[in-house]
C-alpha cells in the first residue's frame, strides 16, 4: 500500500509543487487585499448592495447583504466561498477522475494488475495516494493561511480559520471522490464522471447561490451540495451539520460502490 | 510434466455482443513448455491473456494456472505470473530503475542479480526516463519487468515487437533459459517464423476458437529431423503407431505418420527397416503453410 502512494507521490511531486503554488499564490492576493478593502468597506459595501441580487448572491453564497470590512465576511465572500473551491475542485475532479481512469486508458493499470496485489488493495492504495496527494496541496495552504491571515489584520481564531479551511477542502474533495468512485466502478467512463461532477459541482454552486433570490430554485437547491456549504457559519464556529450529513455520505457510499464494482469488473 | 496453465471451456462474451470473442477454448501448458498462440486480429489471442490475468472475467469455464484458480485465487496465481502487454504501455516520467524498483516491491520477489544480468543481456538503458527511448528500448525494459522475478509462468502478448534481430536472438535464448528452468510460456505472436524458431508448441486460434494444434518441436529432441513415412498396408501403421522404440510419432493419418528419431537417426532407420514401407521422405514443418490453411480463404 505505502509503495503506492510512494509511487504516486515520487511521480506526480512536480505537479503537487505547482499546484500548491497557484494555490498559495490566490490565497496570498486575496489575504493581502483585506487590509485595502476593510479601509474603503463602506465604499466597497455600497457598491455591492447595488448590485443585482443574482450576482451578489454568487459571491456572498445567497447572502441578501454583506459588509467585506468584516474579516469573517470577507474572508467568506472572497476566499472560501468561491475561491479556494474552485482551485480545489478541479484539482480534485482531474486527479479523481485520472487516478484510475486515466491509467486505464493508457493500460499503465494492467502493469499494477499483473502483479500479486488484490483489486481491493489496490483501489484503497490509489485512493489513500490520491488523498495524500490532495491533502499536501491544502495543508501547506491552511499553514500558509494561518500565519498570514494576521499579518494582513484578519483576527479571526486559528481554530475556525482551520476548520473553515479544513472543511473547504473536504467539500472540494468529495466532487474529485465521486468522480474517482464513478470511475473505479465503472458506472460511466472517465469524461462522464468528470462532467457529472463538474455539473454536480459548479452548476450547484449557482443553484445554491442564486435560489435565495428565485423561488422556483428553492426545492432543487436542496438537493445540491452546494446548498449545504457556508464557510460564515464554520467562521462563526457552527457546526455545518446539512455539510457533515452530505460529505459522509458521499465518502461512504462511494466507496462502497468503488469497492463493490473494482472488484470483479473487466478492465479495458 | 505438471500442468503450469490449464484453460477448460473458457468462454468470455462481452457485454454488449452476442458472439463470444472466446468460444469455449481448452488447452493445457505444461512446465518447461513454449506454446505459440497465433491468430489473426480479433481472433481471441489477447482475450485470452487478459483472461489468465484475471483483467476480465470469464462468462464461462475456467482456467488454473499452477492448479489455482485464476478467479479465485488471481492474487496467488500473479505471485508466479511474468506479464507482457502487446502494446508495452509504460509511464513516462519515471526511468527504468525506478519502475524495476516499484513493481519489484509489488510483485514481493527481489531477484536483483538476474535484473541486473537481464538490463545487461538486454543492453537496456535503465537510467534513462522511459519517455525518452525509442519504442525498441521501451519494449526491452517492458521484456526485463516481465522476466525479473524469473516467474514459473511466462504470458507474453508479441514481446519481440520492435526489437532488432539481435535482440530478438537474445530474446529467444532468455525463453530457452527460462523453459529449461520449468517455466511455461504462453505467447501470443504473429510471426510465424518467430513461432516456430521459439516454440515447442502451438495453437491456431480462428474466431474465439482453437483450431488447430501442432508440436513444432520435441523438447528431447532439438534440432532432430521429422520424416513422413508412408506404409504400405494398416498393420504396419498400426504397429508403428502403438510400439515405436526410437521414433516419437508426432501426427497420423490414414497409412502415413510423421515421426522424429528419440535418439540417433541410425537406430531409427534400423527400425524402420522391420516395417513394409512405401516412402520415406525428410518432413520440414512449414507453420505459414499451417496458418494459410485455416485463414488464407479469407474467411
Amino acid at each position: 500500500m505505502k509503495d503506492i502512494i510512494a509511487w504516486e507521490l515520487k511521480r506526480r511531486r512536480s505537479t503537487i509543487l505547482w499546484w500548491t503554488i497557484g494555490s498559495l499564490l490566490l490565497t496570498f492576493v486575496i489575504l493581502a487585499l483585506f487590509p485595502s478593502i476593510r479601509d474603503k468597506a463602506n465604499q466597497l459595501n455600497q457598491v455591492l448592495d447595488q448590485m443585482p441580487s443574482s450576482l451578489r448572491g454568487l459571491k456572498t453564497g445567497g447572502a441578501a447583504s454583506i459588509n467585506v470590512g468584516d474579516p469573517a465576511q470577507f474572508l467568506n465572500s472572497q476566499l472560501f466561498y468561491i475561491t479556494l473551491p474552485m482551485i480545489w475542485i478541479i484539482l480534485a475532479i482531474t486527479r479523481g477522475a485520472g487516478i484510475l481512469g486515466k491509467e486505464e486508458r493508457d493500460h499503465t493499470l494492467e502493469l499494477l494488475l499483473a502483479r500479486p496485489i488484490s483489486r481491493g488493495r489496490l483501489l484503497l492504495g490509489k485512493a489513500l495516494a490520491f488523498g495524500a496527494e490532495y491533502s499536501i496541496v491544502t495543508l501547506v495552504s491552511l499553514a500558509f493561511i494561518l500565519f498570514v491571515a494576521p499579518i494582513y489584520d484578519i483576527h479571526i481564531s486559528s481554530s475556525s480559520l482551520a476548520l473553515a479551511t479544513i472543511y473547504t477542502a473536504l467539500f472540494s474533495l468529495s466532487f474529485g471522490y465521486l468522480a474517482f468512485c464513478l470511475q473505479a466502478a465503472n458506472t460511466l467512463t472517465k469524461r462522464a464522471a468528470t462532467a457529472l461532477a463538474v455539473a454536480l459541482s459548479f452548476g450547484g454552486y449557482i443553484i445554491a447561490s442564486l435560489s435565495s433570490l428565485t423561488d422556483w430554485l428553492k426545492t432543487p437547491s436542496k438537493f445540491v451540495p452546494y446548498h449545504y456549504f457556508n464557510p460564515l457559519d464554520i467562521l462563526q464556529s457552527k457546526t455545518p451539520r446539512g455539510l457533515l450529513i452530505y460529505m459522509a455520505a458521499i465518502f461512504v457510499f462511494g466507496s462502497l460502490l468503488a469497492y463493490v464494482g473494482f472488484r470483479r469488473r473487466d478492465i479495458e | 510434466m505438471s500442468e503450469n496453465i490449464h484453460i477448460q471451456k473458457l468462454t468470455k462474451t462481452y457485454s454488449g455482443s452476442n458472439t463470444p470473442a472466446l468460444d469455449q477454448l481448452t488447452l493445457k501448458v505444461e512446465s518447461g513448455e513454449v506454446y505459440g498462440f497465433l491468430g489473426s486480429n480479433g481472433a481471441g489471442k489477447t482475450t485470452t491473456i487478459r483472461l489468465l490475468l484475471n483483467f476480465i472475467q470469464p462468462t464461462a469455464g475456467t482456467a488454473t494456472i499452477l492448479d489455482k484458480d485464476i478467479v479465485k485465487d488471481s492474487v496467488a496465481v500473479r505471485r508466479h505470473i511474468g506479464y507482457l502487454s502487446g502494446e508495452i504501455a509504460l509511464w513516462p516520467n519515471v526511468t527504468g530503475d525506478e519502475l524495476f524498483a516499484y513493481l519489484g516491491k509489488l510483485q514481493q520477489k527481489d531477484n536483483r542479480a538476474y535484473l541486473a544480468e537481464l538490463i545487461e543481456r538486454f543492453t537496456a538503458e535503465p537510467k534513462k526516463r522511459i519517455g525518452e527511448l525509442s519504442k525498441g528500448n521501451r519494449q526491452k525494459i517492458g521484456i526485463i519487468q516481465a522476466l525479473m522475478h524469473q516467474p514459473e509462468v511466462l504470458i507474453l502478448d508479441e514481446p519481440t515487437s520492435g526489437l532488432d534481430p539481435l535482440m530478438q536472438e537474445v530474446f529467444y535464448q532468455t525463453i530457452r533459459e527460462a523453459s529449461a528452468r520449468g517455466a511455461a510460456v504462453f505467447v501470443s505472436s504473429h510471426n510465424l517464423a518467430e513461432a516456430q524458431r521459439m516454440c515447442t508448441r502451438v495453437g491456431i486460434i480462428k474466431h474465439g476458437r482453437l483450431i488447430r494444434e501442432q508440436i513444432i518441436r520435441d523438447d528431447l529432441n532439438l534440432g532432430a529431423p521429422m520424416f513422413r513415412i508412408v506404409c504400405k498396408d494398416e498393420s504396419s501403421i498400426q504397429r508403428l503407431r502403438t510400439k515405436p522404440s526410437s521414433l516419437k510419432i508426432i501426427s497420423a493419418e490414414g497409412n502415413s505418420v510423421v515421426a522424429q528419431p528419440l535418439h540417433s537417426i541410425a537406430a531409427a532407420l534400423k527400425e524402420l527397416s522391420n516395417y513394409d514401407i512405401v516412402s520415406l521422405t525428410t518432413e520440414q514443418l512449414n507453420l505459414e503453410d499451417e496458418f494459410l490453411e485455416y485463414y488464407g480463404d479469407g474467411a
